[in-house]
């Protein structure tokens, strides 16, 4: 699992930089938060944060996802819109793909909304670091994203697959 | 196992590892050895190779590609950060160049006998009416205790004077290029601000962007064309900037301490934009149509004082 090449070697072409992160970073933050607009508000703000105080000595992905990540959690805006999330509206479907025909496009909801609310059920870090795995970022890079030791992280992806893939698991057999 | 803890066997968290390439080359080598030969751990190992694959599979009915307008926006926003960045350069660079320039300007003012005369007269006008010993002391030092004599009543006057209008929206030229005499000095203005100016053609009309980073003093970006066909507004401003619009122009106000983005949307069929920085000359920038995007370094340096100060006239 590697996250790309150090800083130093890229030496930090931005635009090169945004073209090849910016929709991977904008689906872990969609995943991540379940809110397309305050995905993209962190996204933008990572790579703003880039060409201000871009990092020294840390891979450009890595880096980038560690902030979008921090920026999302210590927005107060966020956390309200969390609040609200988890009140009861797990079904907010973000933005931007292709509408499918109306009973597909029913079904295709429902399972979003399956979804949706099986990652709301994690704790912060539990889904964090599930999906940075799922973004293919080494055990490392998630321990330094979410402030933890990277000895820790394999028990928490274990804790957040079973505890995903037993909600998910549960909420198909009642689908079909 | 064994790895960790000495047990019979792996646990999800040293599978989940394995699975990952998390371990180090011993830790792989031992994981394997003991899957190879335990039926239950090498179960769980599937098992937990299942759960991913599903989650991974679930995972994908989220939407995951972004508004193309929101993509655009975060780049603009990207590239805005860079111009910004690139306008007002490495800080300690800027540091050094201002400690060469104060280092320089004391040298000179102090070899020279004018000056030490204009050492003595920027005292002067600092210390204001009622000079103190400290100041009456350097002018004395610097041999220019006429100047302090002089200075006192100079200076008097101007503080008293209204401040002058920051921002002229006339087209007009400015009464400081018809007039010859006294020519104000730069009070406490950072010459050499400079705002990158960046434009785009977009379908019939031309974006352009530019900021405008301006530590003090006013500056304004002036467009001569029927500016009642162009659209504008300032972006990210933070310290009441001002862009308007009139027949005249369009013109943009950068306050002290300002430090922020504009955008102008001007129709395509231009040829070209005039702009004018404050009371500087006319630039003729050509909008090359189909030309691929492209910026312009305007320089922002302010000739439009908050506290202007005569040189005073020789006796």
């Amino acid at each position: 699992m590697t996250s790309g090449t150090p800083p130093s070697e890229e030496r930090l072409n931005v635009t090169q930089l945004f073209q090849q992160h910016y929709d991977g970073l904008y689906r872990y933050l969609v995943r991540l938060t379940g809110d397309s607009d305050l995905a993209a508000d962190a996204a933008q703000e990572a790579f703003v944060r880039l060409v201000e105080r871009p990092p020294q000595d840390r891979h450009v992905r890595a880096w980038l996802f560690a902030v979008a990540t921090n920026v999302v959690r210590d927005n107060a805006r966020a956390r309200s819109r969390w609040v609200t999330l988890l009140m009861g509206s797990p079904d907010r479907a973000p933005m931007g793909d292709v509408a499918p025909g109306p009973d597909a496009a029913a079904e295709s909801a429902e399972r979003r909304k399956v979804v949706r609310a099986a990652l709301d059920r994690l704790s912060w870090k539990e889904r964090t670091v599930l999906l940075m795995r799922e973004e293919g970022f080494a055990h490392h890079e998630i321990a330094d994203a979410v402030g933890t030791t990277t000895g820790s992280v394999g028990t928490m992806i274990a804790r957040a697959l079973n505890k995903l893939a037993g909600e998910l698991a549960s909420t198909s057999e009642s689908l079909r | 196992m064994s790895l960790l803890t000495g047990s019979r066997h792996l646990g999800d968290d040293d599978l989940i590892r394995y699975i990952d390439h998390a371990l180090d080359h011993e830790g792989m080598r031992l994981s394997g050895v003991h899957l190879r030969t335990c039926g239950e751990c090498t179960a769980r190992l599937e098992g937990l190779r299942r759960q991913s694959a599903s989650v991974h599979e679930w995972l994908s009915l989220l939407p995951a590609q972004p508004d193309p307008a929101r993509r655009a926006a975060a780049q603009a926003a990207m590239e805005r950060a860079r111009f910004r960045r690139g306008a007002s350069g490495p800080i300690g660079a800027g540091w050094m160049k201002a400690a060469a320039a104060i280092v320089l300007m004391v040298g000179l003012g102090m070899a020279t006998e004018p000056g030490r005369a204009f050492v003595a007269n920027g005292i002067v006008r600092a210390a204001g009416r009622d000079p103190g010993p400290i100041a009456t002391r350097m002018v004395e030092w610097l041999g220019q205790r006429k100047q302090l004599e002089r200075g006192t009543l100079a200076v008097q006057p101007q503080r008293a004077a209204p401040q002058p209008e920051a921002i002229e929206l006339s087209p007009s030229p400015p009464p400081a290029a018809a007039a010859p005499a006294p020519r104000p000095a730069l009070a406490r203005v950072k010459p050499g601000t400079s705002a990158p100016v960046r434009w785009r053609p977009a379908g019939p009309d031309v974006t352009i962007r530019f900021t405008a980073v301006q530590p003090r003093g006013s500056a304004t970006l002036w467009i001569r064309e029927d500016a009642t066909q162009a659209s504008s507004q300032a972006t990210r401003g933070y310290r009441g900037e001002e862009m308007a619009t009139s027949p005249a122009g369009l013109v943009v106000r950068n306050t002290e301490s300002s430090r922020a983005d504009y955008t102008i949307v001007i129709p395509a069929r231009y040829r070209y934009i005039r702009v004018r920085v404050g009371d500087g000359p006319e630039t003729a920038i050509p909008l090359v149509k189909g030309k691929d995007a492209g910026y312009w370094t305007i320089p922002l340096q302010s000739s439009v004082l908050d506290e202007p100060v005569l040189n005073e006239p020789e006796p």
